[in-house]
């Protein structure tokens, strides 16, 4: 037997290892994505709602917290969890890039009791005209970009206050290419979601009373 | 340890039909080709690969460095990048230097979906992690135009290293384990009023249809999906347990014995399809359900896939 037909079978044993605990250490749950474990996030009404109903589950077991103790907990918790996470994962940062290892799993960690839409209006004989909703068939300009999967997975980051000034820079980019000569208006619609208990109804436009994010721009 | 480290490695240079990874790279290829295909759809790769200065929406200052090396976010360098990535797809697809293939197509794919950091989805890191094991596999070794030009057959017998199969199993498992304990928002967990899903279907971002109308009067099944997809989820690592019971039949056991009795892999892959099956129906999730499912054949060797091929070929139906 040769030298390499004795060292290869060793080799590839190192590095299947190397492998198995590289992904099981990028795979580590954490409660919180690293991007949104701020001060600001935590005083969120979205966030304060989840302590809520964690405030209001271990009430039912017998373990009184209020919601700020919930939230202070969950702070420590989180913030130790990630931690740790990053001390495990820092040595193959370099692997998970390059290499295409990346295991970052956090899919729907938490559903919300509020809804967003993107919305764009042009201005138009002293008025706003909405020429994009999101899902909305009637109000259609652009969606063959803003309702690809792609754009919207970006939509939803910006919709949480993640990355404001590529946010500005998506602003400007519509303002520059939407139709009509007056001001542009972008943003998002927020309406509360159908609690479990409510009866079904259709939502229309009518219906949304609060809008976040919202810009408007002078058109270039 | 040493003899740990022994059968490690003895395990690791395990041999078996080469039709469970073939199976993987068809379908792997598959999803390469729609990737590529969703972000070419409408030049939507205009408004999120090129950087502002050449028609994009966001200044691209971290590019990867191959973009970086071919000259930037640039509609001369984008574009013959995501073709050469979909012709990799269908080069693994046909089973045509199919690790070379495997290979580029990571680099460049890897490349891409990291030029804009913000519109990535679980789909990618999915797909580039099942590319780059199968840049390790000899997964073109049937089913494939290199086993016809090598051994004029489409299907030859070709034993070819397992590892790379065990290896996408585990990584299907973390996935879907480290999405289930990620899930701990109050509306997931047992014990609370498992309304995940009924939320989820009403967020406009993500939904395929409005269901605001139906969602209530449908709770209960909205319920069982937010029940049944944290379980699944959250249990998957018993599905590495119950293939080492079944990979270890001569030992005594209640557990083994049932996993020999009623294989777990079929109820895994069932539930597992009809859920991203569901999933696909009601969300849009661009080609998640289809690259994930993609690991599925990896949780059969490939002799038992071969023998249920060879069952089909000699189906009484079609005998004379």
């Amino acid at each position: 037997m040769n030298a390499n037909a004795k060292v290869i079978p060793h080799l590839r044993g190192t590095l299947v290892a190397v492998h198995l605990v590289a992904i099981t250490a990028g795979s580590l749950p954490v409660l919180v994505d690293e991007r949104i474990l701020t001060p600001e996030t935590w005083k969120d009404p979205v966030a304060l709602q989840e302590f809520g109903r964690w405030s209001n589950g271990l009430a039912q077991i017998g373990i009184e917290r209020s919601v700020d103790e919930v939230g202070a907990m969950l702070w420590d918790v989180a913030s130790s969890v990630l931690r740790f996470q990053r001390t495990v994962q820092a040595p193959f940062q370099g692997y998970y890039q390059e290499a295409g290892t990346r295991q970052r799993w956090r899919m729907f960690p938490a559903s919300v009791e509020e809804t967003l839409r993107f919305r764009i209006d042009v201005e138009r004989n002293g008025g706003w005209e909405t020429i994009y909703r999101m899902g909305d068939p009637e109000r259609p300009w652009g969606r063959e970009h803003f309702d690809r999967d792609r754009v919207r997975a970006a939509l939803n980051l910006y919709a949480w206050g993640l990355y404001p000034e590529s946010y500005e820079q998506l602003v400007d980019w519509i303002a520059a290419r939407a139709p009509g000569e007056g001001k542009v208006r972008i943003g998002f619609e927020a309406l509360p979601a159908i609690a479990p208990g409510e009866a079904g109804r259709h939502r229309e436009a009518s219906d949304w009373p609060e809008q976040r994010l919202v810009r408007e721009r002078e058109r270039r | 340890m040493k003899q740990l480290w022994f059968r490690w490695v003895r395990l690791l240079e395990t041999v078996e039909p080469a039709e469970s990874l073939a199976l993987c790279r068809i379908m792997a290829g598959i999803g390469l080709m729609a990737s590529v295909s969703f972000a070419w759809h409408h030049e939507t790769w205009r408004l999120l690969w090129l950087d502002a200065a050449e028609g994009g929406y966001r200044t691209l200052a971290e590019l990867p460095w191959l973009i970086r090396l071919a000259g930037g976010a640039r509609p001369g360098v984008v574009p013959p990048m995501m073709v050469l990535a979909g012709l990799c797809g269908l080069a693994l697809l046909l089973g045509w230097r199919a690790r070379w293939s495997a290979a580029v197509g990571l680099v460049l794919f890897n490349s891409l979906i990291r030029i804009n950091p913000h519109d990535g989805s679980a789909y990618d890191s999915l797909l580039t992690n099942q590319l780059f094991l199968l840049a390790w596999a000899h997964s073109a070794g049937t089913w494939s135009l290199e086993a016809r030009l090598r051994h004029g057959s489409w299907g030859p017998l070709t034993l070819v290293p397992a590892w790379p199969r065990w290896v996408m199993i585990v990584q299907l498992v973390l996935c879907y384990a480290s999405t289930g304990m990620q899930k701990l928002g109050a509306t997931w967990l047992p014990g609370g009023e498992l309304s995940a899903v009924h939320y989820i279907l009403q967020d406009p971002f993500w939904r395929r249809f409005d269901l605001d109308l139906w969602l209530p009067g449908c709770l209960w099944l909205t319920r069982l999906a937010t029940a049944a997809t944290w379980w699944f989820e959250v249990l998957a690592p018993l599905l590495l347990v119950a293939l080492w019971l079944r990979a270890t039949p001569k030992r005594p056991g209640f557990w083994r014995a049932l996993c020999h009795r009623f294989d777990p892999r079929v109820a895994f892959a069932v539930f597992g399809i009809l859920f991203h099956l569901g999933l696909h129906l009601l969300m849009r999730i661009g080609p998640f359900s289809w690259i994930i499912v993609s690991y599925y054949p990896a949780l059969w060797a490939g002799s038992e896939i071969r023998g249920f091929c060879e069952l089909l070929e000699r189906n009484p139906k079609r005998s004379p």
